[in-house]
């Protein structure tokens, strides 16, 4: 048995633990030491160390050294640290304090970390036992207090000048600042508070100012684009220096300052600076420029709407122009049509533009399509001249389901359409629209205008696709109307091919829905009696299949073909076909039996049973067109209620098959259909309206039904109008309890 | 053929199915002859001088309509002495009866005259006399403005013709001014400006009713105070009545006279 001998304390200290292990520790830290290559202490040096403290620490009482060993320890790190590495900061500045300081920490780290591995044994148990602060935790806190805090201002104060040295565009040491940051961090003792409070704080503030300086450099100075570029790098680059030497947690704050600095302060004059701010890169097409904006100023809390606000003044202006260009044409004598397609595709191109500059530049973003939309509202309906823009576009579209009209590619065709119906969302009044596409509809389809059916539906499609069924149901109810003719005449066919009447002539009908079509004016004309007999025997083959359903016949629709006889000079016989209108028939046929004999204008008219303005158009048609199969009696090239008529016995033609076109009366739409229509719908959603709520206030009711309205914007006093006449009807009441507001009746 | 023989001697007093007052005898002075081409009254009234004339149904009523029409009021009013094209009193009284039909009074109606408390005739046999004697009481002027709104309803829709939903203008323009009296200071204006609309110019049950809410709630000429153009729900006519009131200067200055006049006479009604 061995009982090892007890080591004194100052015996221990002073000859074990200081003198081999301390001042070997604190010399080699002053002489330096080749770092990488060597270890300071070998293992069995350290283990002798390690072993005395141990065996002083588990010696019995009295002579357990624990505390004091734990004190010595403290006491030697705070000595060394204030009279070897203190003096030698103080001394320094700058770049140099931070070289002494970072070197200075090094050292400390190496001196804690074999001051504690010396020491280990109090870590296990005395630390413990008594809650105190770990050996390494004391070291660094002594680090802290005694050296930290003293230099941390000037060393601070060095970092930054380092930082804006760098900014300004010089080369700094940034393994330097790096590691000041490091000890920063370290000094915190588990949280960045120290970092923060000494070092960030003041880096954002001289940022700040840095910032400050420089954008109000760059304001004076340079355009906005050259100003966003600049911008642009600088936010760059600060990111980039904090992921090279800061703490990651500063990135968000030092972007927040730098943009505020840079971007959100700025931001009025830098959007509104005369020929370089947003407008203008806008009226330039400054495409990457105006990207670079949008990046720039989505970075900044509410840096977008005012930029929108200017896209959409911008957008705005642009549309007015070409608004007013035609205003200007219109006033300077050009004749003015239902159609213009050059003003509809300046329209549908500017939309195009801008469409591709908010998906583009402003990567679509909501702001942007908003801006968009309420430009295009504003000026869209801005009607000059005669014809409303929704007459227009309607036109346009017909100029492209018309067949004869510009030769375009399905794909076309479809773009087209596509892009029409878009400027077309734009439009308050889209009930007008609709009627007058249908009204144009019509027309196509009864004159077999229409070059595809598909085509036809396509366009309905993308109506109904925006607006809903209600809004494209009249419109397809025509389509199918004409889809089922064709099933309907081979039907009759069959029916004639069964039947005893023979028809005096080719004879096919088409059945129109009458909701469905415009109204069309009932002529009630003497037909000649070969159409009289094919109209009765179709129409008791209708009754037997549809006995709820009255018929009633169009003559100014539907086409005829004529076969007539003309003698020629060598007393021979020619045969015409002559395609006409069906009154154009009903006319020609009346020549029928009077031979030679003039037939003056009212005979004409009470055989025939035309009101004037159709016959005039009739006769004018085949008296005074290109082939004149009547001869008038005066030759002027205007009908009049004295003019005489004969068949023109000098008509010839080379060909055989002529068509003899008609004026139409040219009625595009009636705009009272429009006006009740709304006055219907009005009435039909404030009732609804009321029904559900019971009462309502005035203002309110007003509100409502203006949502609820989708295809046109009344304005208010139409509506009150119409609130008036439900009050009549006692449909409602003016509530008595409360002014203002109105009661349902039920 | 009784008839027309009727019809032919009376001139003045008319098959009355229109409005009161253009179909009213406005004096005294036809009297006489009304008197004497009185239609079919099955029962001849006991001698007027007599205290005692009952206000019985069959007095009044027209045989073959089966109701009082105007010229059974005419006659009342005779015996009681007004002059029914300008008491508001009468129409008062047909308003306390429940008349339901424009210009007439049914025979269930007619009854109300011993049971409706506000009839001075409730009280015991509905006579002339008692009936002269508390004729004041029914003056429309004693109504608080919640009571006066149905009687002043009731006005409209008793001046109506038949079935039809409107007064016409000029019934309107002579009706307006007596059955509102001074409730409105806005009368004289609205007059002259209902004087300027086409001779067929109608006007219907909400705007007549709306005339008194509007004169409750606005303000006098020119200002209009509480009139606003933009959240306005009275009807369009009224709108349109101020905006050209607006353009009229010399009413403004009208209707703060008629203003100060009416508070001078409430003040001496106190």
């Amino acid at each position: 048995m061995h009982s090892p001998k007890i080591i004194a304390l100052d015996e221990g200290w002073n000859n074990e633990i200081k003198a081999k292990a301390i001042d070997v520790l604190e010399e080699m830290l002053n002489n330096g030491f080749d770092k990488k290559s060597q270890r300071l202490f070998a293992p069995k040096e350290y283990v002798q160390t390690y072993t005395t403290c141990y065996n002083m620490c588990t010696q019995r009482s009295p002579y357990n050294w624990s505390e004091q060993l734990y004190q010595r320890h403290g006491e030697t790190i705070c000595q060394y640290l204030t009279q070897t590495v203190l003096p030698q900061l103080r001394h320094q500045r700058h770049d140099f304090l931070l070289q002494e300081l970072t070197k200075r920490w090094a050292n400390h780290k190496i001196m804690n970390r074999w001051m504690q591995k010396f020491f280990m044994y109090l870590d296990r148990y005395y630390v413990k036992h008594h809650s105190l602060p770990t050996l390494d935790v004391a070291g660094l806190k002594h680090f802290k207090t005694l050296v930290y805090n003293d230099v941390k201002k000037e060393a601070v104060t060095a970092m930054i000048t380092l930082v804006d040295a760098e900014r300004d565009g010089g080369i700094i040491d940034r393994g330097l600042v790096k590691n000041c940051v490091e000890l920063l961090e370290a000094m915190g003792m588990g949280s960045l508070d120290a970092y923060v409070s000494d070092f960030e704080d003041q880096l954002l503030a001289s940022t700040k100012d840095y910032y400050k300086r420089k954008s109000q450099e760059w304001v004076e100075s340079d355009d906005t684009p050259t100003y966003l570029e600049k911008a642009e790098a600088a936010l760059e680059a600060e990111k980039s220096r904090v992921q090279n030497y800061l703490n990651a947690a500063t990135e968000p704050k030092l972007l927040r300052v730098c943009e505020h600095e840079i971007l959100e302060v700025r931001e009025t004059v830098l959007l509104e600076k005369d020929g370089s701010g947003c407008r203008a890169l806008l009226a330039n097409d400054k495409a990457d420029d105006l990207s670079r904006m949008y990046r720039l100023f989505s970075r900044v809390p509410n840096g977008l709407p005012p930029m929108a606000a200017l896209v959409r003044a911008h957008i705005e202006a642009m549309g007015n122009d070409v608004i007013n260009r035609r205003e200007q044409r219109l006033e300077t004598g050009e004749k003015e049509s239902n159609q213009d397609p050059a003003f509809v595709k300046e329209l549908l191109a500017l939309h195009d533009k801008y469409i591709a500059v908010v998906g583009d530049q402003f990567a679509g973003n909501s702001l942007f399509q908003k801006a968009l939309k309420e430009a295009f509202v504003e000026f869209v309906n801005r009607d000059v001249g005669k014809f409303s823009n929704a007459e227009l576009m309607s036109s346009f579209c017909d100029r492209i389901l018309k067949s004869g009209g510009e030769k375009l590619s399905d794909e076309d065709v479809e773009t087209y359409l596509e892009k029409t119906v878009q400027l077309f969302s734009y439009l308050t009044d889209k009930d007008l629209f609709a009627e007058i596409y249908r009204n144009q509809l019509a027309k196509r389809l009864l004159n077999q205008r229409s070059a595809s059916n598909d085509h036809e539906r396509m366009m309905i499609g993308k109506l109904k696709l925006r607006c809903g069924s209600q809004f494209t149901g009249k419109m397809e109810g025509m389509l199918n109307d004409l889809a089922i003719a064709v099933d309907h005449q081979a039907d009759f066919d069959e029916h004639l091919k069964a039947a005893p009447d023979r028809l005096a002539a080719d004879f096919s009908v088409q059945v129109l829905t009458t909701g469905y079509w415009p109204t069309f004016a009932a002529i009630d004309a003497h037909l000649p009696a070969e159409i009289v007999s094919c109209t009765r025997v179709f129409k008791d083959y209708y009754d037997k299949k549809n006995s709820k359903r009255r018929l009633t016949w169009m003559y100014s629709l539907g086409n005829a073909t004529v076969k007539a006889a003309w003698k020629t000079a060598s007393n021979a016989k020619k045969s015409y076909d002559f395609q006409v209108a069906t009154l154009q028939a009903i006319v020609l046929l009346a020549f029928n039996g009077a031979d030679d004999k003039p037939v003056d204008y009212e005979q004409v008219r009470a055989r025939v049973n035309l009101p004037d303005d159709h016959l005039k158009r009739v006769l004018h048609s085949l008296a005074c067109g290109k082939y004149k199969l009547l001869a008038k009696t005066p030759t002027a090239n205007t009908i009049k209620n004295t003019d005489t008529f004969v068949v023109n016995p000098t008509f010839s033609c080379q060909m055989r098959k002529i068509r003899i076109p008609m004026a139409n009366l040219d009625e595009s739409h009636n705009p009272k259909r429009v006006e009740e229509d709304r006055t219907v719908a009005i009435e039909a959603a404030v009732v609804r309206i009321m029904k559900a709520r019971k009462t309502l206030s005035h203002q309110q009711l007003l509100a409502e039904v203006l949502s609820q309205l989708a295809f046109f914007r009344p304005n208010p006093k139409l509506i009150k109008r119409r609130i008036e006449a439900l009050i009549d009807r006692e449909y409602l009441e003016r509530d008595p309890d409360t002014p203002n507001s109105y009661r349902y009746l039920a | 053929t009784r008839r027309a023989a009727a019809r032919a001697s009376s001139t003045q007093v008319r098959r009355a199915s229109g409005a009161w007052l253009s179909e009213m005898p406005t004096s005294k002075r036809r009297g006489g002859k009304s008197g004497s081409s009185k239609k079919k009254v099955s029962k001849t009234s006991s001698s007027s001088k007599s205290s005692g004339t009952e206000l019985s149904f069959e007095n009044y009523a027209d045989e073959d309509e089966g109701c009082v029409t105007m010229e059974g009021l005419a006659k009342l009013a005779e015996e009681l002495g007004i002059d029914p094209s300008s008491d508001t009193r009468l129409l008062a009284l047909c308003w306390r009866l429940g008349a339901t039909k424009p210009g007439t009074v049914q025979k269930d109606e007619w009854a109300k005259l011993e049971t409706c408390p506000e009839l001075p005739t409730s009280k015991s046999t509905p006579t002339v006399e008692t009936l002269k004697k508390g004729w004041q009481q029914l003056d429309p002027n004693f109504l608080e403005n919640a009571e006066f709104r149905p009687f002043y309803k009731f006005c409209f829709e008793f001046n109506r013709e038949g079935t039809k939903k409107f007064l016409e203008r000029d019934t309107a323009i002579s009706l307006l001014p007596l059955c509102i009296e001074d409730r409105s200071v806005h009368t004289k204006a609205f007059v002259t400006f209902l004087e300027s609309k086409p001779e067929d110019f109608k006007l219907n049950r909400d705007q007549w009713c709306s005339f008194l809410d509007f004169s409750v709630a606005i303000g006098p000429a020119p200002e209009f105070q509480g009139w606003d153009a933009d959240e306005s729900s009275w009807p369009i006519l009224l709108d349109e009545f101020v905006e050209w009131a607006k353009t009229q200067p010399e009413l403004a200055a009208d209707e703060k006279k008629d203003e100060k006049k009416d508070k001078k006479d409430k003040k001496k009604k106190k």
